[in-house]
């Protein structure tokens, strides 16, 4: 059993369960940690949200999960990663080729470059189709219409013979969305789905991922660097920083008593819409080098609680309620209101 | 001397765009010329009308198609005009077939990893910059460097490093500190931060702050995203397919918005309350093709207020000395036609 | 150019020995046998035990052994000496054919690039026409008519080798031309000339120098041919594909005399090969940044 489950008082079973996953990518001397003992759990139906900037090691996670890093320079590693009590890291490529899309379906940032641009948008949803399910080109292409249709693109049966240079960036996303839903899968990940899009555009797909969820009782698994998503979307959520998962609780538990330095250093960073701010506390230094980790806490060198003790070892999790965790000792007995700005 | 319009200080505007339209032709083929057609063309700024007072910063927000990148890249003469005038400190700028002096306006740019010559360490960029223009005399340029690196908040001895061994906040410092060398008055921001972490973008917003502070700079930010426009700017213009919706300060912009595509902006936007949405989208439907424009108001095929009477252009309705929106349902203190300027 | 700080030679050489360090080992092998070409082509008069038009009637077609390490010809003649002479010429030929028509072939094809519109419509225009020719069917015509020898083949090639420089640059300049850094050297106000020289030009030559690595192969191997056709190099110079074809008459007899200087023109363009996958992949590294 995992820390999260028992944390959480959860009796379900999660759909997956991930225990202490590390990811290193190594080429002669050089290596990068992209991930270190990241354990988090997703349960049916529920909405997890993966917070990270650039180098957090959030979009590596999710490829691992899926098994698309190519293992030559990538070495993956866990004491568990079940899905639907399957072990993903035994299981071989054939099993592994069932798992995706149809157990677990991944939708990715940029929907310009993700499909492929020389096929209609039907051909491609229609390979995905006729892949899962032994039926005709035209049973796939109704399907595909059918698909199109839940996700929202009007007129359909006429569209579905375009090309992807002939769509918007928010339609791309949601034949995206639909090639994604053509499997059944029990589980979505959503690698910052909405990043490339308008600000009006991404609202209406964020609303068309809910409902889907919704109706399906899928899982979803929502990677974003922009809070205000996560806040809006998500159950529960992780928090990354430099590979390692530095808080974990419920979306409420995060966005109202936030714990890690790093997660209240994030969330002072984002400019509020409703008021005017007169200085923004932003976090000073840069992200680490990933190549350069030492042993202890990551986030050392531009915390404002730093203590000796944070570089000497590994963090481990403090628990603030079950099923909110922080990987910071300082967290449990400080008051947040004296955490100090950056008055640059 | 072609006479300008003054500010409400009576001061003469730093920036000054009167009735400015930029059109791009597609290519022009044999063909097209061959049978007579006249070749597509289209109109990414259609009639814009602003000034930015010597000092001030003027946010310029849109989403895709809105034209205001447009607006930032013709500032600095790097499209043509097609009518309109552009004035600079009230001089026209037409005689310079519309290209400002390097020295008055600059511009930082957008992709932190394009933005830097990748062969060069970044000191000699900024050492060439101020060789060209003669800013300093030969024996001064090495200090003179170190002193920008200094004023955009980098140390020194990253001088000498490349581009790909920054991260993607320092080069924009370098970006900027590029744009500073020349000492310019004017600077356009061409989204500055949209490609940067949350936490380096609010070093970075800062830095513009107290810059601004410092050097009484006037700037011209181009942002698509509305938060940190309210952070840094004092007016604010929001566009949408080439024409100018709303302007104001910020806080009338951002607290009390009048044009319906202003609002349905500002609720798409995800707030940071962890409450998971059940809503529907703010706006529904695709921004219209920029070949394919809506007669009379623009926004009137996705505008929850739309009526047929919408198939006009609306008026530019003042609804406060600063406040302008362009809507037939914005609430009416004083009507102007959008054809008379508006001077105090 | 003044920098902030000028690296002392103790640096200089540090950094030199970090950057062969981090080259791959088909980069490191290619260079190490080039030099080995290279230098042994040097110093051919010190190395090679005879001279290369020395004949001595009582050693014809002897197979290798110790006093002629690659055997000799129908005229007695070493064949070791013949070829590392004959290495002189097919580098130096190699060399000149390659990168004189690169130098022009880049610069036009990089202003074409920058430029578009009616500049770019004319060089492509000529550069169309230039390729159009069949290159052989033109350099053939050519000795044709001026005569065999190198300094026509030079002429030809100078005539038709630059369209595939031009192209390349023209491409690459093209992709260069968008970045952002481009514009923002064009809105500090630069001329023209500088962008695309300083600017531009650095950045938008990975595809041409990789190119040159296979061309300069290529061009060994052409006038190798031609003086086998007997269009090329006039005996008794010494040269790698005139030695080829001097000794395919004795091809069973003395396999040797054919078969080592066409194992020099394997090896030396085994290692521009080499060296050409070795650049592309460290200029692809250091445009893009390691991934």
């Amino acid at each position: 059993m995992t820390t999260d489950t028992i944390c959480s008082g959860s009796n379900r079973l999660p759909l997956l369960d991930v225990v202490d996953l590390t990811v290193v990518f190594g080429n002669g001397g050089r290596h990068v940690v992209a991930n270190h003992c990241v354990s988090v759990s997703v349960a049916a139906g529920e909405t997890l949200g993966i917070v990270g900037e650039s180098g957090s090691g959030k979009s590596v996670f999710c490829r691992a999960l899926l098994r698309l890093l190519p293992t030559p320079p990538a070495r993956i590693s866990a004491r568990h990663l079940t899905f639907q009590g399957q072990e993903l890291l035994q299981s071989s490529e054939r099993e592994m080729r069932r798992i995706r899309g149809q157990g677990i379906a991944m939708i990715f940032q940029n929907p310009m470059s993700s499909l492929n641009p020389v096929w209609t948008i039907g051909d491609q949803i229609g390979e995905v189709l006729r892949l899962y399910k032994r039926i005709d080109r035209r049973a796939a292409q109704g399907g595909a219409i059918a698909l199109l249709d839940k996700v929202g693109i009007a007129s359909a049966a006429r569209r579905v013979n375009e090309y992807p240079f002939q769509w918007s960036g928010g339609m791309l996303q949601r034949a995206m969305i639909a090639m994604a839903l053509a499997g059944e899968p029990k589980m979505i990940l959503a690698d910052e789905p909405t990043t490339a899009l308008d600000v009006t555009i991404q609202d209406q797909i964020l609303s068309l991922l809910m409902d889907l969820q919704r109706e399906t009782g899928m899982a979803l698994v929502l990677v974003s660097h922009d809070m205000g998503i996560i806040a809006e979307t998500c159950d529960r959520v992780a928090v990354m920083y430099a590979g390692r998962i530095v808080e974990l609780g419920s979306t409420s538990e995060i966005f109202n008593g936030p714990a890690h330095p790093y997660t209240i250093g994030l969330l002072n960073s984002v400019i509020p819409l409703d008021r005017t701010v007169r200085r923004l506390a932003s976090i000073p230094g840069q992200p680490p080098d990933l190549t350069l980790l030492g042993v202890g806490c990551a986030f050392a060198e531009r915390c404002s609680l730093v203590v000796d003790n944070c570089s000497k070892g590994p963090i481990p999790f403090h628990q603030i309620t079950p099923g909110h965790l922080v990987a910071c000792p300082m967290a449990l007995n400080r008051d947040q209101s004296s955490l100090p700005v950056d008055k640059r | 001397m072609i006479e300008s319009n003054t500010t409400s200080q009576g001061a003469v505007p730093r920036i000054e765009i009167d009735r400015l339209t930029v059109e791009f032709g597609t290519r022009r083929t044999f063909l097209h010329a061959l049978l007579g057609r006249r070749h597509p063309t289209v109109r990414a700024v259609d009639d814009v009308s602003l000034t930015i007072a010597p000092g001030e910063t003027l946010g310029l927000v849109g989403e895709s198609g809105s034209g205001k990148t447009t607006i930032g890249r013709t500032l600095l003469g790097l499209n043509p005009v097609t009518g309109g005038r552009l004035r600079f400190d009230g001089r026209d700028l037409a005689s310079q077939n519309n290209r400002p002096l390097p020295r008055d306006v600059q511009m930082v740019f957008q992709d932190p990893y394009g933005s830097l010559n990748p062969r060069l360490p970044v000191a000699s960029v900024l050492a060439e910059v101020l060789r060209f223009h003669k800013i300093v005399s030969r024996s001064s340029i090495d200090s003179e460097v170190r002193r920008l690196l200094e004023l955009v908040g980098m140390s020194p001895t990253l001088g000498d490093r490349r581009p790909r061994n920054l991260s993607g906040g320092q080069r924009q410092r370098i970006g900027l500190a590029r744009a500073l060398a020349v000492r310019p008055s004017f600077l356009v921001l061409d989204e500055p931060v949209a490609a940067l972490d949350l936490s380096i973008q609010a070093q970075v917003v800062n830095l513009l702050k107290d810059l601004r502070q410092e050097l009484g700079l006037t700037m011209l930010f181009i942002a698509h995203e509305l938060s940190v426009v309210r952070y840094v700017a004092d007016r604010v213009a929001v566009m949408y397919l080439g024409r100018i919706v709303e302007t104001g300060t910020t806080a009338e912009v951002f607290e009390q918005p009048r044009h319906p595509y202003t609002q349905s902006l500002l609720k798409s936007i995800p707030r940071l309350v962890p409450e998971k949405r059940h809503r529907q989208p703010v706006i529904a439907g695709e921004i219209p093709s920029p070949f394919d424009i809506p007669s009379g108001c623009r926004f009137r095929s996705r505008c929850p207020l739309a009526t047929e009477l919408c198939a006009i252009e609306p008026p530019e309705v003042r609804l406060s000395l600063t406040h302008t929106a362009a809507c037939h349902f914005a609430q009416p203190l004083m009507e102007h036609s959008n054809k008379e300027s508006f001077d105090v | 150019m003044t920098v902030a700080c000028i690296p002392s030679a103790r640096i200089f050489s540090t950094s030199v020995s970090r950057e062969v360090g981090s080259w791959s080992t088909s980069l490191k092998i290619g260079c190490a046998l080039l030099l080995l070409i290279v230098v042994s082509a040097m110093f051919a008069p010190l190395i090679a035990g005879y001279g290369p038009d020395f004949q001595n009637f009582d050693a014809v077609l002897q197979r290798p052994t110790f006093s002629h390490l690659l055997g000799t010809d129908s005229l007695g003649r070493d064949i070791f000496s013949r070829v590392l002479f004959g290495a002189r010429l097919d580098l130096q030929i190699g060399f000149i054919a390659t990168y004189v028509p690169a130098i022009y072939g880049v610069l036009i094809g990089a202003l074409a690039g920058y430029k578009g519109g009616k500049v770019d419509t004319v060089v492509m225009g000529v550069l169309n026409i230039a390729m159009a020719f069949p290159f052989l069917v033109l350099i053939i015509g050519i000795l044709a008519i001026l005569g065999p020898g190198i300094q026509n083949i030079y002429i030809s090639v100078f005539l038709v080798a630059w369209t595939m420089y031009a192209r390349l640059a023209r491409a690459d300049m093209m992709v260069e031309r968008t970045k952002d850094y481009m514009t923002a050297a064009r809105v500090l106000g630069f001329p023209t000339r500088r962008i695309i020289l300083r600017h531009g030009l650095p950045n938008a030559i990975s595809s041409s120098i990789v190119f040159s690595t296979s061309d300069f192969v290529l061009n060994i191997l052409l006038v190798s041919g031609l003086s086998f056709l007997g269009l090329g190099v006039q005996p008794p110079t010494p040269e790698w594909g005139a030695m080829i074809a001097e000794g395919k008459d004795f091809l069973f007899q003395a396999w040797w005399i054919c078969t080592m200087p066409g194992l020099a023109v394997v090896l030396t363009g085994t290692a521009l090969s080499l060296i050409g996958d070795g650049l592309a992949q460290r200029l692809g590294e250091r445009h893009h940044g390691f991934v």
